[in-house]
């Protein structure tokens, strides 16, 4: 907890001011701050708890079927993080920056309050890391394609009054690390904020029992298995519907 | 994922998101903007629900005072569009948004509006083509409306609508891929800015286009339209209008506008104003064209017509009572070798009941029956064959004290061009005439009259024939 006045010191001719970062990280869950303030009344309290566990032994398989050069690598990590964290700020001054970013595997959420001159928010964060499975489909020469699939839950909750300017943001990847989703917010003005956000994603290892046969069977899928005359060879390893 | 918030303040805004979900077959994007300036207030809500093969976004907006506010929310599924948006420039907006993804998708908005200019719309197209959306702009004053876009295998839009401001518009359009076109529009001015305009609205696409309207308008100037045309060339247009300088002027309206493999708009009318008038007009692909028209002064009129084209032609009809100062109401025919036909009938300060009709297609062809009381009455018959110098026309006008009751018709083809008129007349002064390419025929008195007049003129070398059944004079 940091409780105080940030008042200029006597004798002195420079114009008061505190700053302070922080940087949290354990495996690929993050936490980041950065604070800047004039002169004024400040106050914060910070409570954060995590809880890490990398001592799980990576899993690594890999497959190549018979007369294929195409490997299929997976590798599975189990090396859970849980970080909680809450925050609260308050600033009647000249002027604070205060901003905070919250980072999970490529999810990442945060607000930047900006020249306010009067501000007080409340931040609660939620980050879960259950568990990372890669998938690299790769030749000798190149890589097919490679999924980073993160079983992991950010959640996000504010709730503020600002003066100035409050910037929020969001970002949502998926396993292709492509951005899914995306929020960009700007308030100027004074504002009272109150917001949640809860980014999921849950990877099962399910197995499409069709998939061998996706070409035939998915292009066939709307007919009724009945009225299908035959299986012969044609159907199957030309790809062609009867 | 999910994403709830709630905000209040005053000041400036900018919001933009971008939703995605892929992966499961049904890919989406949903964005949604919003930037307001200067608001005095602002308070809103907002949630997202998320899936990779869904999602339900509702947004929510309040702005008081503002300089400008402009909230817009749409996306994107398998091809298929839909989209809502709304603004105000120097005033206060509330409006309420809402996308989701299903099997398609689907916008929804709830807009009230009070500013210097207001503007709210919504589209939706879909993977084929389809397109359809309706939109309504207010200057100068408040305006709500709501609003639907949505697309299925085709797309459509719908929209209710109040206003009070100096000017008001409300439109919808529908297009299939084929390019049938419908279209519906509602425009008042009020130079008072006390202009009042209410619409129901609707736009479809698909096979063919539609468009849809229910207007009440009370104000300076009114105007409603419903225009149709088809991929194949034919066309249809009706229209409505009012003026009232006292700002007291209206006009109900029901308009429909369809296209396909004809066009076809439809309207009913009823207007109260200083002046007035409604007309419904037609063309088809071969160039056969035809009209029907109301206008009226100082008083009221109620009209029913109809514009389309048939199988081999086109046609235009209105069934119309009057009582003004002046009315009139006429309808013609021209078909695509410039055949061409008119009957028309007027009156002052009485009344006018007239069904009419007009066909073009292999001929000109037009037909009234009608009924006037008045200081003034006036009725015609007109057919002209150019290409052959055949003329033919009959008349009949009454003065003072005025009644006249008529069947008339005016017919022109490739051989002939014929016109006829049975009436009773009576007034205190009374003339008919019966003109052909060569002769004229007239009768002058007063009292009452029934008569038949014909005038024809063919390739046989008959000309006209004028009979006068009864008269009684004095």
């Amino acid at each position: 907890m940091e409780e105080g006045e940030i008042a200029p010191i006597a004798g002195r001719i420079l114009s008061p001011y505190t700053s302070a970062q922080s940087n949290l990280e354990a495996a690929y869950v993050s936490l980041r701050k950065r604070i800047a303030a004039l002169e004024g009344t400040y106050s914060s309290e910070v409570l954060i708890s995590l809880k890490a566990d990398a001592d799980a032994s990576v899993n690594r398989t890999d497959t190549k079927p018979a007369g294929s050069d195409v490997w299929t690598i997976k590798w599975e990590e189990n090396w859970p993080v849980i970080l909680n964290a809450g925050k609260t700020v308050d600033y009647v001054g000249k002027n604070i920056n205060d901003r905070d970013c919250a980072g999970n595997s490529g999810d990442s959420i945060g607000a930047s309050f900006l020249y306010n001159k009067d501000l007080s928010r409340e931040r609660n964060v939620a980050l879960r890391l259950d568990r990372l499975n890669v998938t690299v489909v790769a030749t000798n020469d190149t890589i097919i394609s490679a999924d980073v699939l993160p079983t992991r839950s950010t959640v996000y909750d504010i709730s503020s009054h600002s003066t100035g300017i409050a910037d929020l943001r969001y970002r949502q990847i998926d396993s292709r690390v492509d951005v899914i989703n995306l929020g960009e917010e700007r308030y100027t003005g004074t504002y009272d904020i109150t917001r949640k956000v809860e980014m999921v994603l849950v990877y099962t290892n399910e197995t499409n029992e069709t998939d061998w046969l996706s070409c035939c069977v998915g292009g066939c899928s709307e007919l009724d298995p009945c009225e299908i005359a035959s299986w012969g060879e044609v159907e199957v390893f030309d790809c062609v519907c009867s | 994922m999910t994403d709830c918030k709630s905000l209040s303040g005053s000041g400036d805004a900018n919001i933009n998101q971008v939703l995605y979900g892929s992966g499961f077959g049904a890919d989406y994007v949903a964005n949604y903007a919003l930037e307001t300036f200067g608001a005095s207030r602002i308070e809103g809500g907002g949630s997202a629900s998320l899936k990779p093969d869904s999602c339900h976004v509702s947004k929510s907006v309040s702005t008081i005072g503002s300089s400008e506010t402009f909230s817009e929310l749409y996306g994107t599924l398998g091809g298929d569009f839909a989209g809502v948006a709304s603004g105000v420039l120097d005033g206060d907006l509330t409006t309420y948004q809402s996308f989701a993804t299903d099997q398609s998708v689907s916008a929804i908005q709830n807009v009230h509006a009070d500013g210097e200019e207001a503007v709210a719309y919504s589209e939706a197209e879909d993977a084929k083509g389809n397109w359809a959306g309706t939109n309504a702009v207010m200057e100068d004053g408040t305006m709500k409306s709501v609003q639907t876009a949505m697309t299925g295998n085709s797309a459509s839009a719908s929209q209710y609508s109040e206003m009070m401001a100096e000017h008001g518009y409300a439109t919808s359009y529908a297009q299939d891929v084929d390019g049938n076109t419908a279209w519906a529009f509602a425009h008042m001015g009020d130079y008072d800015g006390m202009g009042n305009l209410k619409t129901d609205q609707g736009a479809e696409a698909g096979n063919s286009a539609s468009a849809g309207q229910h207007s009440e308008i009370e104000a300076d100037y009114g105007l409603v339209e419903s225009l149709a045309w088809d991929a194949d060339g034919n066309s249809a247009w009706t229209g409505t209008y009012v003026e009232d300088f006292d700002g007291e002027g209206s006009l109900v309206t029901y308009q429909e506008a369809e296209a396909g493999n004809s066009a076809f708009a439809d309207q009913h009318s009823e207007v109260d104003g200083d002046r007035g008038g409604a007309r419904s007009e037609a063309e088809d692909a071969d160039g056969n064209r035809v009209q029907t028209d109301v206008e009226m002064e100082n008083g009221i009129f109620e009209t029913f017509q109809a514009a389309g084209t048939v199988d081999d032609g086109t046609v235009a009809a209105q069934l119309t009572f009057a009582e003004a100062e002046r009315g009139m109401a006429y309808s013609w025919a021209w078909d695509d070798v410039g055949n061409f036909a008119e009957v028309g009938a007027g009156m002052e300060g009485g009344t006018l009941t007239t069904l009419q009709e007009a066909v073009a297609g292999n001929s000109a062809d037009a037909f009234q029956y009608s009924n006037i009381e008045g200081d003034f009455a006036w009725a015609y018959c007109e057919a002209e064959k150019p290409n052959d110098g055949y003329y033919a026309r009959v008349e009949n006008l009454v003065i003072r004290n005025a009644s006249l009751s008529l069947r008339g018709s005016a017919f022109a083809n490739f051989s002939e061009a014929t016109a006829s008129q049975r009436t009773w007349a009576e007034g205190d002064f009374n003339r008919m005439r019966a003109n052909s390419s060569t002769k004229s025929l007239e009768f002058v008195g007063n009292g009452s009259c029934e008569s038949d007049l014909r005038a024809w003129t063919n390739v046989t070398g008959e000309d006209v024939e004028a009979i006068i059944l009864k008269c009684v004079v004095g």
